[in-house]
């Protein structure tokens, strides 16, 4: 007893703000109960991960009510919480570690290049709702906060593998290790597969990839109030793209596009304890990203249909000259082109050339980010909370392709969010972030929240909030160019000659008028988080909506700059947790939204009613099955209805674990995935190995 | 079930206490380390009036030896006098009934299923529970394998101090919350931050073993409170004073809830006070 009490002295509570326990993390930056937090949240841990059998990090996000994750492009995925436009993932912010994963070149966001494999995340926590007030621009409809494992919490090393129909050849290898006051872990992985198997229109589809990924973490703790966190990695990608259209009808493909990615990062982060209730924190990153896609095309003659020396004047200096003086118009620049003596001239000139005309081109865009944050963490007695910061950024972006040069950013932000037990059951949650940048101007997104909870283990909450999506770097400064890289002889030899100019670019270019204002989100929202004897419940019914929206098409071929466009959201959503028994857990989710857009095209990926149901049996201590079921009713007219179902063995070999997986995704339906081309033809399996030492 | 076996207690006690007045008084020697707690135990043994005890210097003089903690324990042992250990370590109890001794204890730390009961009231969602066990821990691993309640529990034995970050690191994720017993070795200050740390950082809950860890940043606790061994104490004693037999051994019947309230808020559990938290205990099946 004596013992007893000596160490009750000697035991210091061990809860400073940055390890204080919290069921999430995201909302508010704060760490919160989920009863308590601004937002609806949903938690897929490192478990739940491992249930859904899935392969790709963004698979699992099917598991959030609301969400879309699908491959609409071939190899592609497009993410998006309350879906609108299908090619675009831009209006979300992801965090990977607390880095935005948000590129700032052409607003997007690469699920197949995120240097991370999904067997090092430990958790996801995505906020549903605008987090402006918390991340800043950007954070418009969500935010979805990636958590890598702690080394520290890494006790094996482990080797991965496996392989399936379709190309399906994945390989991962991890180690990690302890020192006297840190530990380190680091993953080198690779997954590969060949997309989708149905061929579209009698040819096959060009959507095959294969992507390497390099992720590393360093924890060295300083002494007890200092700790210092490093990081770093990178990926490598090469993705099969699918043929344009707009190209197609210009010419025929003679190399298909392949898109090689690159990136790298390296981030460092300083948490201080002041004491329990005060934490600083710094944070500074930098990355880059490096896309190429090659494409190699012989163009038609414009006037004749066919293959010749005369698809020379769709790169030629006279055609652009056309285009420019008929105010970018395209039928207009070829009646003209009839009448035009240099033009008639140029194609004169082109037709002793006496060869086809073909040329490689590329779309290229480099993308640089360096980014240091300070936050500031106090607790103010019992009922204050006060999370605080700073935040500078600068993006740099070079694109031949899409701005002819390289183009700047640099932004200054600050933010504030508070979190105060008004009266015992209520708490309040305010929050602000105010940015300036040399795109946008300044912006300032509030946020406010308030909780009750009206018994233990039941609360409502109210939110309300404004976001913006700011203008990325190519929507404001679009100057876009393809380049002729690699002509055919002669053009090659006789570029100037033949073509007016040197180097040739195609005649059709686009330029932003620099005027676009950021989109706009207004939110609200009603929720009610319980618990129950076995069971997790979260309901929301909110509203949303979207102004402001850059709708239409803004590529090389299409290029319509306004913020005409205009969509509101209204539905509700939920998400349960049932835990039967010991060994059964099941997950349910289901959003049901009404959405009104002005532009069709933002409709394509709002799927009125969606749900998820993932159940996860524990047979013995060894064998484990899984099964889940996603539905989205509908995406661009067409139902997404999926079942997996997977089987684990887990044993143990002397001091090696043993984990054997088979997997079984089973469509229901044979409807494309939101686009006609994008089909299977038989379901996806494939076996897995782990190892652990 | 603290309040309802306080009540029992005294009820019991007052109905004896006519006729135990009128009986002679108990001889006791109580062995303790130097302390404030040892002040408190034998000023509140003075003050109980039942069973009548009368305490002696002299331990040969004495009919009953009353030793606080595993050492005392161990030392009373060789005066070969019945004796009642209290806050003493199971494994400690064992060893010396192994011996032959004359003994019985008081046991540090709580029962399995009155921590259980209260987890389950705090953490309705919880179904799965590792509980690590030591070779000198409150429960053994047959307590364990022998719970028969709705929660599904995993034993995870720890043979030392050396290994326990291993075998958090690999198991604490498959979880839902830990349980650790009172056990000297393993859950000690010098632990504590590994075990707690690790918790936090794979949100997963402590429950256990003491107060001091509630103090630390787990959970919540029951726990012997000074008060509650006294209570204990003397329900042996009666039992003693009545019969001249030692009453088995066993945990307090009446343990002190400790919760750590800013923890159990972040882990979003249900919690209000700590009586509305022990009437739910009491309610519970």
């Amino acid at each position: 007893m004596v013992a007893c009490v000596q160490s009750v002295q000697a035991m210091e509570p061990m809860m400073p703000l940055a390890d204080a326990p919290a069921m999430v993390l995201t909302p508010a930056r704060l760490s919160q109960p989920q009863s308590e937090a601004p937002a609806s949240v949903t938690v897929i841990d490192r478990n739940l991960i491992e249930a859904s059998g899935a392969r790709e990090l963004y698979e699992v996000l099917r598991l959030v009510p609301g969400m879309s994750a699908v491959k609409v492009d071939g190899n592609v995925p497009t993410v998006a919480y309350h879906g609108t436009q299908a090619r675009d993932s831009r209006r979300m912010l992801v965090l990977l570690d607390g880095r935005s994963q948000y590129q700032p070149g052409l607003a997007r966001v690469n699920w197949n290049d995120m240097p991370v494999d999904i067997r090092d995340v430990e958790r996801i926590e995505v906020t549903r709702g605008p987090a402006a007030a918390a991340y800043g621009a950007n954070a418009f409809t969500a935010v979805i906060n990636i958590i890598t494992r702690d080394p520290r919490d890494i006790s094996k090393h482990t080797l991965a593998i496996q392989g399936g129909n379709n190309g399906i050849r994945d390989g991962y290898a991890s180690a990690a290790g302890r020192t006297d006051s840190g530990a380190w872990r680091a993953s080198l992985s690779r997954r590969a597969d060949e997309g989708y198997d149905e061929s579209f229109e009698g040819r096959e589809i060009n959507d095959a990839k294969r992507i390497e990924t390099l992720n590393g973490e360093w924890v060295h703790e300083l002494d007890g109030q200092n700790t210092l966190i490093l990081q770093a990695g990178g990926s490598q990608s090469r993705l099969e793209r699918q043929q344009e259209a707009g190209v197609q009808d210009l010419g025929s493909y003679q190399q298909d596009p392949v898109q090689q990615g690159q990136r790298t990062f390296a981030s460092v982060q300083w948490q201080h304890t002041f004491n329990q209730s005060h934490q600083l924190q710094v944070t500074s990153y930098g990355q880059y990203t490096r896309d190429v896609t090659d494409f190699s095309v012989c163009y038609r003659d414009p006037l004749t249909g066919q293959f010749g020396p005369g698809g020379g004047v769709l790169f030629s200096r006279e055609l652009r000259e056309l285009y420019l003086e008929n105010d970018r118009d395209v039928g207009a620049t070829f009646a003209a082109a009839q009448t035009d003596p240099d033009f008639a001239n140029r194609y004169a000139t082109l037709q002793a050339a006496n060869a086809p005309f073909c040329a490689g081109s590329a779309l290229d865009i480099e993308e640089e980010r360096y980014d240091l944050e300070i936050q500031d963490t106090l607790q103010m007695g019992d009922r204050v909370r006060l999370v605080s910061g700073l935040n500078l950024r600068h993006d740099r972006v070079s694109s031949d392709s899409y701005l002819s040069g390289t183009y700047d950013n640099v932004s200054y932000r600050a933010f504030g969010n508070l979190a105060v037990d008004l009266l015992r059951p209520l708490t309040l949650n305010l929050g602000g972030y105010w940015e300036r940048d040399r795109i946008s101007g300044q912006h300032f997104s509030p946020r406010l929240g308030l909780n009750w909870r009206a018994a233990p283990g039941h609360s409502f909450r109210y939110v309300f909030s404004k976001a913006l999506r700011t203008p990325d770097i190519y929507e404001d400064q679009a100057r876009t160019n393809i380049r002729a890289r690699e002509l055919s002889p002669p053009f090659a030899a006789n570029t100037e000659a033949l073509l007016g100019w040197s180097p040739a670019n195609f005649f059709i270019t686009q330029t932003s008028p620099g005027t676009l204002k950021p989109e706009r989100i207004r939110s609200w929202e009603l929720g009610y988080y319980g618990q129950f004897s076995g069971l997790e419940l979260d309901v929301r019914y909110f509203q949303e909506a979207l102004t402001d929206l850059l709708s239409h098409a803004l590529n090389p071929f299409e290029f319509e700059p306004n913020n005409e466009g205009r969509v509101d959201h209204q539905g509700s959503e939920a998400q349960l947790s049932w835990r039967p028994g010991v060994n059964h857990l099941l997950r349910l989710t289901g959003a049901h939204i009404h959405t009104r857009v002005n532009k069709k095209t933002e409709g394509r990926l709002a799927a009125r009613d969606s749900a998820s149901a993932l159940w996860a049996w524990q047979l013995s201590d060894n064998w484990g099955l899984s099964s889940a079921y996603y539905l989205a009713n509908d995406y661009n007219d067409n139902v997404f209805e999926r079942v997996d179902l997977q089987v684990r063995l887990r044993h143990r070999v002397g001091g090696t674990e043993l984990e054997w997986k088979g997997v079984v995704q089973h469509a229901l339906n044979k409807q494309p995935v939101v686009f006609q081309e994008n089909r299977y033809q038989e379901d996806r399996f494939w076996l897995g190995l782990a190892v652990r030492i | 079930m603290n309040r309802q076996g306080r009540l029992i207690l005294l009820v019991w006690l007052a109905w004896l206490a006519p006729s135990l007045c009128a009986q002679t008084l108990l001889p006791i020697h109580v062995l303790a380390d130097e302390g404030p707690f040892r002040d408190s135990f034998i000023q509140a043994l003075d003050a109980a009036a039942i069973p009548p005890l009368t305490r002696v210097a002299d331990p040969q003089q004495a009919e009953l030896l009353i030793a606080i903690g595993d050492r005392q324990f161990r030392r009373a042992q060789k005066l070969d006098k019945p004796l009642l250990g209290v806050y003493v370590s199971r494994s400690a109890v064992a060893l010396a009934q192994r011996k032959r001794c004359q003994c019985q204890g008081i046991w540090a730390g709580v029962a399995l299923h009155d921590q259980l009961a209260m987890l389950e009231v705090m953490m309705p969602l919880a179904r799965r529970v590792g509980v690590i066990v030591g070779p000198e821990s409150a429960w053994t691993p047959g307590m364990v394998q022998d719970y028969q309640g709705r929660l599904g529990l995993t034993l995870l034995p720890v043979s030392s101090v050396e290994v326990l970050g291993d075998r958090l690191r690999e198991r604490l994720a498959d979880f839902d919350a830990l349980l650790l017993p009172v056990d000297g070795q393993l859950f000690g200050p010098d632990t504590a931050k590994l075990i707690l740390l690790t918790s936090y950082r794979l949100r997963r809950p402590v429950f256990g073993p003491d107060q001091a860890y509630v103090q630390a940043g787990s959970v919540a606790s029951l726990y012997a409170s000074g008060a509650d061994l006294v209570a204990e104490t003397l329900v042996h004693l009666q039992f003693f004073h009545s019969s001249r037999r030692l009453r088995r051994s066993g945990f307090v019947h009446t343990p002190t809830i400790a919760v750590n309230e800013h923890v159990a808020n972040s882990f979003d559990m249900v919690f209000h006070d700590i009586e509305s938290l022990r009437d739910a205990m009491e309610a519970s099946p």
